[in-house]
């Protein structure tokens, strides 16, 4: 497969990019619904030390579903309701 | 097993290959230093040899605080770190917390280095946390292995970000690996030795893969998490939780107090604070922290080693004008919780250091295990496009980083023990001789006629270095086995018998080699006759 046809596939970007900043953003939401736990420390630590996986799962789902278009609208839904969730948490 | 359709198990098969020829030399040069720097602290005693053992928080601290505490800055007062030193002197850092030119906030005071023995200052210094502690030229050797690991020796972040998507390239390897066995537990036994070589070779790979899966997974997911949480995931999360107030974090995840009270009341008697702490732990603490000296909210924090086979250490918190015990503080947070344990879990899994010298030796059998994975993974790339001619250099590439890396970490011991002799300090010779013994091995690898040539050369700059390294030690200056012994330095035996060892797997090597080409020639001879 020549460079051009890697760069010029969706899944490549979706996979790669994409699948990190939806890992970043999946994390920073995460502290808005993980139960904080009585040191109140979980929403903050777990996130954290869970982003490796987040990451791994969203990587193989988008490298390895057969439908690209699945893919863009699992990617859009959980990089919206996490961007809403952050949003409210700033407003408030 | 996990049954996949054909697409998906040849999708696979490409992310495999294709994910390792793309980082796989750069993630085999942290595995390497990182199987090494899984012995830093054996390595940082047998670099310096004279260490002593003793712990100085044991040995009576209390009038050395009080009178230190006297001479400082006063602004330095409102942290003191103790522990000890490389050398095995008591380490005390009185400091402030400062934001640096990039805004991010830096511990800043006074070390001071004091031999318990004879109450003698050795070392005293002012400046920033990260200056005082990188000079430490006796440490030199191990810290530079385990920065190499870390960060590659590239600046902040970029070094850390690196390193943690390589983490994140050893977890599609590990992963892609597991899916794509379509007989995972047969091909654990199936080696095919008297078949053909490329086959050999494939089962060699599978066997070493498969056994070491579980490993390469943790240490991937474990490395990954250190490396972006350590370049970015603090920092993002302390926006999102706390509006960018790292310091609000801290206070969270640490358990100290929002406010602070400027009453002066002076310390309790800090040796009878650690005798109570080693009463409750049946251990003497290896590490303190008096976080605001001689006023009222003062607190003082013992770090306690767990006794082996348990994970973690106990932090016990005192309070340092009365010289009450309060509690046993978890690592994070005030109370114990789920993302503290889980954190207590991480160190010591990616470390290998939950049961001493014996899960460190497996952890470094290991990362050896995974070394070989990816250099047989290479090798069976190239077995496959050896008639190309475009691989020919990165055949070239692969055979200078796998044993030029560990040469040119053998050249960076030499640079450590020749440093005095050539007027060099220690920090300046241990990345000078090992950029040195890269540069070298780069320009063979271009100038050499054939791949022989290269693994010969650099195979037996490797058996010589691993040979004559203890000997090297013990004429610049470095100590007897009998004197570490007395010392109960053993670091000191144990590195230099592993570097006889590894003499002995070198000199395995280029046996190996010069056998195979002669058999080469002969079969070539045979064919052309």
């Amino acid at each position: 497969m020549s460079i051009k046809r890697i760069l010029l596939s969706a899944r490549f970007w979706l996979a790669g990019p994409v699948a990190f900043l939806l890992s970043m953003i999946t994390m920073m939401g995460m502290t808005v619904w993980f139960p904080k736990g009585e040191a109140a420390v979980d929403n903050i630590v777990m996130p954290l030390v869970l982003f490796p996986i987040i990451w791994a799962i969203i990587f193989f789902y988008a490298y390895l579903d057969s439908k690209i278009k699945r893919v863009a609208l699992c990617f859009s839904a959980l990089a919206g309701s996490h961007i809403v969730l952050l949003a409210f948490q700033f407003i408030k | 097993m996990i049954k996949l359709a054909q697409r998906e198990t040849k999708s696979l098969v490409n992310l495999h290959g294709w994910s390792a020829i793309i980082t796989g030399l750069l993630l085999y040069a942290v595995v390497v230093t990182g199987t090494v720097a899984v012995l830093a602290e054996e390595i940082l005693h047998w670099s310096i040899g004279e260490v002593h053992h003793e712990n100085p928080l044991a040995s009576g601290i209390d009038a050395t605080v009080r009178r230190l505490a006297e001479e400082v800055d006063e602004q330095y007062l409102e942290e003191v770190s103790l522990g000890h030193t490389s050398e095995g002197y008591l380490s005390l850092f009185f400091h402030t917390h400062q934001k640096n030119e990039k805004g991010q906030l830096e511990d800043y005071g006074t070390l001071f280095e004091i031999d318990t023995l004879t109450n003698e200052t050795i070392r005293e210094k002012t400046g920033s946390g990260a200056d005082i502690f990188r000079n430490d030229d006796a440490a030199s050797l191990s810290r530079f292995f385990v920065d190499i690991h870390t960060e590659l020796h590239l600046p902040r972040p970029w070094g850390l970000l690196l390193t943690g998507i390589l983490g994140l390239a050893m977890m599609v390897a590990a992963v892609s690996g597991f899916l794509m066995h379509r007989h995972l537990f047969a091909d654990m036994f199936v080696l095919r030795r008297n078949k053909n070589k490329v086959l050999a070779e494939r089962d060699l790979h599978t066997v070493a893969g498969t056994w070491g899966l579980p490993f390469a997974f943790i240490l991937a997911f474990t490395g990954s998490f250190f490396s972006f949480a350590g370049s970015f995931g603090l920092p993002v999360m302390a926006m999102v939780a706390f509006g960018g107030d790292q310091e609000a974090l801290i206070r969270t995840v640490m358990g100290a107090p929002a406010s602070q009270t400027e009453i002066k009341r002076d310390v309790a008697d800090i040796d009878a604070m650690i005798n109570d702490a080693y009463q409750r732990a049946e251990q003497y603490p290896e590490f303190a922290l008096i976080s605001h000296y001689g006023k009222e909210d003062s607190k003082i924090l013992f770090n306690v080693p767990k006794e082996e086979k348990k994970l973690g250490s106990i932090q016990l918190e005192y309070s340092a004008p009365s010289g009450e015990f309060e509690r046993e503080k978890p690592s994070i947070g005030t109370t114990p919780s789920f993302g503290s344990a889980s954190l207590d879990l991480i160190g010591p899994l990616h470390f290998g250091n939950f049961s001493g010298l014996l899960s460190k030796f497996v952890w470094v059998a290991l990362g050896f295990a995974s070394c070989y994975v990816i250099v047989s993974g290479f090798g069976l790339w190239m077995a496959r496009r050896r008639e190309t001619e475009r691989w020919h250099l990165y055949e070239r590439l692969v055979i200078v980083f796998a044993a030029g890396i560990p040469a040119a970490m053998l050249f960076s011991c030499l640079g450590y023990y020749l440093a005095n002799s050539v007027g060099l300090t220690q920090s300046t010779a241990v990345p000078m001789s090992f950029v040195a013994a890269a540069f070298v091995s780069i320009l063979w690898g271009a100038l050499a006629k054939n791949c022989f040539q290269i693994k010969f050369a650099l195979y037996s700059v490797c058996f010589i270095s691993c040979l004559l390294m203890p000997l090297i030690r013990l004429f610049s200056g470095g100590i007897s086995w009998g004197s570490a012994l007395a010392i109960d330095n053993y670091a000191v035996v144990m590195i230099d018998i592993v570097l006889l060892l590894c003499a002995g797997f070198s000199f395995y090597l280029v046996q190996t080699l010069v056998k195979t080409e002669r058999v080469e020639k002969i079969i070539f001879k045979q064919q052309a006759a």
